[in-house]
Order: structure tokens, then C-alpha cells, then sequence
């Protein structure tokens, strides 16, 4: 699918990116150097650095903080804005095409009956209009918007977390494997390329996402059998899989949905199968200004579950699944290479395999 | 830029201002310049249909995305440099 907007809405959508570029490269890096001066001249210890609530009254009414978050929530909603503006001049087009039906290798199962859990039919995630289920260009727009959100650093294809969690993995003859909460699913290609031999399936609450997802997919040369389901109580039959993943999916989710969603990974996986989660690295992982600021978003950006996330015990619930667990890192060629406001950074994936029968 | 005053009761007002006044002036001289390239272009008989033609985004395009990132800092410089930061 041809997602190119027409040249004068590409200009417009060129220019909020612009803005995003110039708040993480320029305004973000003379936060930092404040930020810097303030501590080497006042010397609080870490634990009060990692106070919400203390670095909250040096920054709050601080005009370059409030320059530099102002600017950021401004540019993600004009980011959707311009998407969806540009996206919806061709929306007939478009929405022939996500209905076509397809012989090409791999399904799609929809499920009208699904139930939408609630906290994500009320949330609008990364603020993207219409949440990614109410709109039948949500796959689209997801797939123009984020490569916007992101200022291209996931390359081009938009896979380089799959590449990530690909050189993450242990080297195994996986047969048959999940990805859950897929969205347009293109971040998984390369696991797709690594492991041919592999049945490989994806999950997804939303049908307008994995409509597109499939189209996608078809279109790549990709077989995949997506299927709408939630990924906290999922169809697939006990011990169906020897590997499980997913990406930045747990941090959209509560910390209950989170533990049933483990659970329930933990239910389709074969002894000897691996549950992998890609994420964001961890606050504690992050210095105090970075992690300060990564927080932000919880409140300001559509993401309602980001604090709670990086303060539950993930490896726990893991355990508690019946999986053993670890974290590693994984090489982000973003966080490695470029950068942004955290400085550099690796992916962290909670890794765990099904330790019973 | 030289010492910079702040002239309204609130100072992110202020810069908010300072960017207004640079994305309007901005705004108008490529209004006007693309005004009389259109006309140059049409009384040559050559035909503007790429203008709305899809496009790729600039960041695959070094000469554009090296305007837009210059256009960027230009517009918001005072946004680095905040009255009262």
C-alpha cells in the first residue's frame, strides 16, 4: 500500500517533525546543561534525584522545561493532525484496499464478537485520535504517524526493533511462534526472515490494525495468521508455541492485564518455551534526568501505564507464571548509534522459558 | 541575539510571540515567492501537477530535510534560549 501523502501535506508533516528533531537536538541537550549546573552547584544526593515529587518543584514553572515539553505535546498532536489529514484525502482508496481480500500466504480471523478491555477503549495511545481500534485507518495512520513520533530512527522498513530482538534471541529451531499485541506488525519481519521454517502468528485487539497488518504482510511476502484476540485470555490452544514475544506492549497495559497477559503467554507455550518482551530501558537503568523526563509521558503523552510499568516487578510475574526470568539488553541501533534525550540507550527484554510441563 | 526582554506579564507569551512574528514572516515571503514562481512557471505554459503529487518524506531527501532543520531553527531559536531560563 502506497502510505506517500501528496507533497503539500508531506511539507506540513516534514515541518512537525522538524519540530520534534529540533526539541530532542537542540532544546532537550540545553535542558540537560541546566539541569547539570543546577546539581553540580546544589548537590543533591541520587535518591532525591529520583524523587518525582522534589524534581518536580526545581522544574515545573522552569520556562526552558515548560518550553521543552510544551513543544513536544504541541508537535505530537499536530503529528496526528497532519497524518490523519493527509491519510483521510485518500481514504476511499485506501479502505478498498484494506478490504480486498487476499490468497496470499498466511489468514486473517476477525472477531466482532471481541470485547474491548477498558482501559483501552477509553485511552488514546501516544495520543493517536480515535485510539487504534476506532478508525479504519488506524493501521495507516499508526504506520505514518510513528515513523514521524520516531524522526525515522527506526530505518525505513521501520524494523529495527524486530532486528533487535532477533539478535537478542537464543538461537533455536523455533517451530511455531506468537507475536502478541502485533499492531501493523511490521516490526516483526525480521524475526519472520530469521526463523522461515517457523509458523509464525500474531495477535491483536484491534481488526482495523490487523486488516492493514495483513495487507501488509501479504504485500511483504510475509505469512502470517493474525487473529484478533486479547492478548490476556488468547484462544491458542495449551503448549501451542516455543516462542512467544512482544514489543513495547506491556507498558499500554495495566499492571493486572500485564500479569494475565504473562499468564497467558505462559499457558500456549511448550516446555522449553520462551516468553520474550522487548522494552524501553527502565528507569532505574536511565540517569535521574533522563528517567524524569521519560516520565513525563505518562501524564502528557497517552500513555496512562507508563510509570506503573517500569515500577512492577516484571520478572516476578514471570516466575509467578511458571517461567523463569532475566533481563538482557539488545543493541538498539537508535539508542546506540544517534541517541536522543536519554542519551545513549539498549532495548531491555525480559526474557523467560517455561520451566514445567 | 541581543539581550532579550521580556515584554509581556507571562514569559512563555513572550517567546510564543518572538515565534509568530518569525513563522508569520517566514509564511509570507513563501507565500509571495511561490505566488510569482507559479505565475513564471504557468506563462511558460509548463503544467504544476507534481506540486500535489505524492512525495516522500524529507528525511530521505538530504536538500529538503537540510532546509527544513535550518527553516526549524530559525523559526523557534528563542525556544532554546528562554526569557527568565
Amino acid at each position: 500500500m502506497d502510505l506517500r501523502l501528496a507533497r503539500p501535506d508531506q511539507a506540513r508533516l516534514d515541518f512537525v517533525e522538524g519540530l520534534k528533531v529540533f526539541v530532542a537536538g537542540e532544546v532537550a541537550p540545553a535542558l540537560r546543561v541546566e539541569y547539570e549546573e543546577w546539581v553540580s552547584a546544589t548537590k543533591p544526593d541520587e535518591a532525591k534525584l529520583r524523587d518525582r515529587n522534589f524534581m518536580s518543584e526545581r522544574f515545573e514553572h522552569d520556562p526552558l522545561y515548560q518550553t521543552s515539553r510544551g513543544l513536544q505535546r504541541l508537535s505530537q498532536e499536530a503529528m496526528w493532525r497532519e497524518t490523519i489529514s493527509g491519510l483521510a484525502a485518500r481514504r476511499g482508496e485506501i479502505e478498498a484496499e484494506l478490504d480486498a481480500p487476499s490468497d496470499a500466504p498466511g489468514s486473517l480471523t476477525l472477531d466482532p464478537s471481541l470485547e474491548m478491555p477498558r482501559y483501552y477503549d477509553a485511552n488514546e495511545f501516544h495520543l493517536q485520535p480515535g485510539n487504534y481500534h476506532r478508525d479504519t485507518l488506524s493501521g495507516p495512520v499508526y504506520e505514518v504517524g510513528v515513523a514521524t513520533y520516531t524522526m525515522h530512527r527506526y530505518g525505513k522498513a521501520g524494523d529495527e526493533m524486530g532486528r533487535a530482538l532477533v539478535g537478542a534471541l537464543p538461537k533455536r529451531d523455533f517451530k511455531r511462534i506468537l507475536y502478541m499485541g502485533c499492531g501493523p506488525a511490521y516490526k516483526c519481519y525480521p524475526l519472520v526472515d530469521a526463523f522461515p521454517e517457523a509458523e509464525f502468528h500474531a495477535c491483536d485487539l484491534s481488526a482495523p490494525m490487523l486488516k492493514f497488518a495483513r495487507n501488509r504482510a501479504a504485500e511483504h511476502g510475509k505469512a502470517i495468521h493474525f487473529s484478533q484476540q486479547n492478548a490476556e485470555d488468547m484462544s491458542y490452544p495449551d503448549g501451542h508455541f516455543d516462542l512467544v514475544f512482544c514489543k513495547l506492549l506491556f507498558h499500554e497495559m495495566p499492571t493486572k492485564a500485564v500479569i494475565n497477559a504473562v499468564n497467558s503467554a505462559a499457558r500456549v507455550l511448550a516446555p522449553g518455551g520462551i516468553l520474550a518482551n522487548l522494552e524501553l530501558p527502565s528507569y532505574e537503568s536511565l540517569d535521574p534526568f533522563s528517567a524524569y523526563l521519560m516520565d513525563w509521558d505518562t501524564l502528557n503523552n497517552g500513555e496512562p501505564f507508563w510509570r506503573a510499568y517500569h515500577e512492577m516487578d516484571l520478572e516476578a510475574a514471570y516466575r509467578d507464571a511458571g517461567l523463569d526470568a532475566k533481563t538482557i539488553e539488545a543493541y538498539s541501533e537508535w539508542g546506540g548509534a544517534k541517541g536522543n534525550y536519554m542519551g545513549k540507550f539498549s532495548y531491555h527484554v525480559t526474557m523467560g522459558e517455561k520451566t514445567e510441563g | 541575539m541581543a539581550t532579550k526582554t521580556d515584554y509581556f506579564a507571562d514569559v512563555a507569551r513572550t517567546d510564543l510571540m518572538r515565534v509568530v512574528v518569525a513563522l508569520a514572516t517566514e509564511v509570507y515571503e513563501l507565500r509571495d515567492r511561490q505566488r510569482l514562481t507559479e505565475s513564471l512557471l504557468a506563462a511558460q505554459g509548463i503544467k504544476l501537477d507534481d506540486l500535489d503529487a505524492k512525495a516522500e518524506p524529507a528525511v530521505y531527501d538530504e536538500a529538503r530535510l537540510k532546509e527544513r532543520d535550518a527553516f526549524v531553527a530559525r523559526v523557534f531559536a528563542a525556544m532554546k534560549d528562554p526569557v527568565g531560563g
